[in-house]
């Protein structure tokens, strides 16, 4: 059994060699507020739509119960549009009262928070989950690096196009993702310089399979 | 893309522009001190976040890409973040998107050191060796066991601390602090100040 003391020197020990050794990393602060405003701002859009669709359901909902939950239906709109503007990513004003709110900060909690915790696959990793119906019922964020790997179209499950644009690997990424935003996904797409991400949920992921197959095929690496 | 980026960036030079709007002017400093807020705590934040990713991965490209994802990430939850502990928030980010990266790369990455320089000194040599060697011990262990050394021993939190950050007990911490520095020992051997003996 070691001596705890002995422990701590040697912790000790390691931490001023850790110190000694450890090499500076680059950070471009500047960049991770640019990426952050963009990210955010396209989260809030999406989820500003959110809000509406749900507002107008309550609204709907809250309507038909009227004549018989006169006062309870007015107090759960209420709650479910405020719990809707909570989620609201768009509303600096609306998330900073629900980040007082919840106290500590959980990643994946609600909201904003959501995506910090949101499990990450590759493409190629969503297209098996979406197969084996194992999408993970609060979404996924997909990310796909600058250029994809040889087997990238393999691994989805497709097959390069007949008449395919020829792409030289440094444009593919960008090609990519304007495929995928005309198609259907442009709010959700954010293109960067390592490659491109989008956040879906588990119905939106099945939705996305197939237009990532098409957009795949059409561009040749050369 | 290029439309949808330049819509963006129109929508923020138009939000940025002064306007009559009391409400929209409140918009636009509220963005404008969150954004202070957050360069604030980046800055300051960076160095460690910086030790951490390197600590983690071996490899300073690696370690810039995974510290540049928990800024992001962090501030997109800044609100949130800002309420509680903002390092804890982005530490618990960078660990996060560091198991995401274990996962989709299904393999240990160990890189040699990235900024050996060209002429090596008799010191500078010294300082490469036990990089390498500290880099080669870290690889060694278990993901699980090296997140929880390095935040408890090498970033120095406290137990409660590392159970927060990773989600789990802190029995789990306990005993993966525990094995992961017997190993971390057994692969480095006595370091210089490193026994009361």
């Amino acid at each position: 059994m070691t001596d705890p003391t002995d422990d701590e020197a040697w912790v000790a020990a390691l931490r001023a060699r850790a110190a000694d050794v450890t090499p500076p990393v680059p950070v471009d602060v500047p960049r991770a507020l640019r990426k952050g405003r963009r990210r955010r701002a396209v989260r809030g859009a999406a989820v500003g739509a959110g809000a509406l669709v749900v507002a107008f359901g309550v609204v709907v909902g809250g309507a038909s119960l009227l004549p018989n939950l006169q006062g309870g239906s007015s107090d759960s709109s209420a709650s479910m549009v405020e719990s809707a503007a909570d989620q609201d990513a768009g509303s600096d004003a609306g998330s900073d009262a629900a980040g007082g709110a919840a106290g500590a900060p959980v990643p994946g909690s609600s909201g904003e928070a959501a995506d910090s915790s949101r499990p990450t696959m590759t493409p190629p990793e969503l297209v098996a989950a979406v197969a084996d119906g194992t999408v993970p019922p609060e979404g996924v964020l997909v990310e796909q690096d600058a250029v994809p790997a040889d087997d990238f179209l393999k691994s989805i499950g497709t097959t390069q196009a007949d008449d395919p644009v020829v792409t030289p690997p440094g444009d593919w990424s960008s090609l990519m993702a304007a495929c995928l935003g005309r198609a259907k996904w442009p709010a959700e797409i954010v293109l960067g310089s390592g490659g491109w991400e989008i956040e879906l949920t588990p119905d939106e992921a099945e939705a996305f399979v197939p237009d990532l197959r098409y957009c795949a095929a059409r561009y040749q690496l050369s | 893309m290029t439309v949808l980026v330049a819509e963006l960036e129109g929508q923020a030079r138009a939000s940025a522009a002064p306007s009559d709007d009391p409400d929209e002017r409140d918009g636009v400093a509220l963005r404008a001190g969150r954004d202070a807020e957050f360069t604030a705590f980046a800055t300051t934040a960076q160095g460690e976040l910086g030790r951490m990713a390197w600590l983690l991965t071996g490899d300073v490209h690696l370690a810039a890409e995974l510290v540049q994802t928990a800024l992001v990430r962090t501030y997109t939850a800044w609100p949130r973040a800002r309420a509680g502990d903002p390092m804890a928030y982005a530490r618990r980010v960078l660990a996060n998107a560091r198991i995401d990266l274990w996962r989709r790369r299904r393999r240990e990455v160990l890189v040699a050191p990235d900024d050996v320089p060209t002429v090596v000194g008799r010191d500078d040599g010294a300082a490469v060796e036990h990089r390498d060697e500290l880099v080669r011990a870290l690889a060694a262990l278990s993901p699980q066991q090296r997140r929880v050394v390095v935040l408890r021993y090498l970033v120095g939190l406290s137990e409660r601390e590392v159970a927060d950050d990773l989600g789990v007990s802190t029995g789990t911490v306990k005993t993966q602090a525990s094995r992961g520095l017997h190993r971390l020992r057994a692969s480095m051997g006595e370091l210089p100040g490193g026994s009361r003996d």
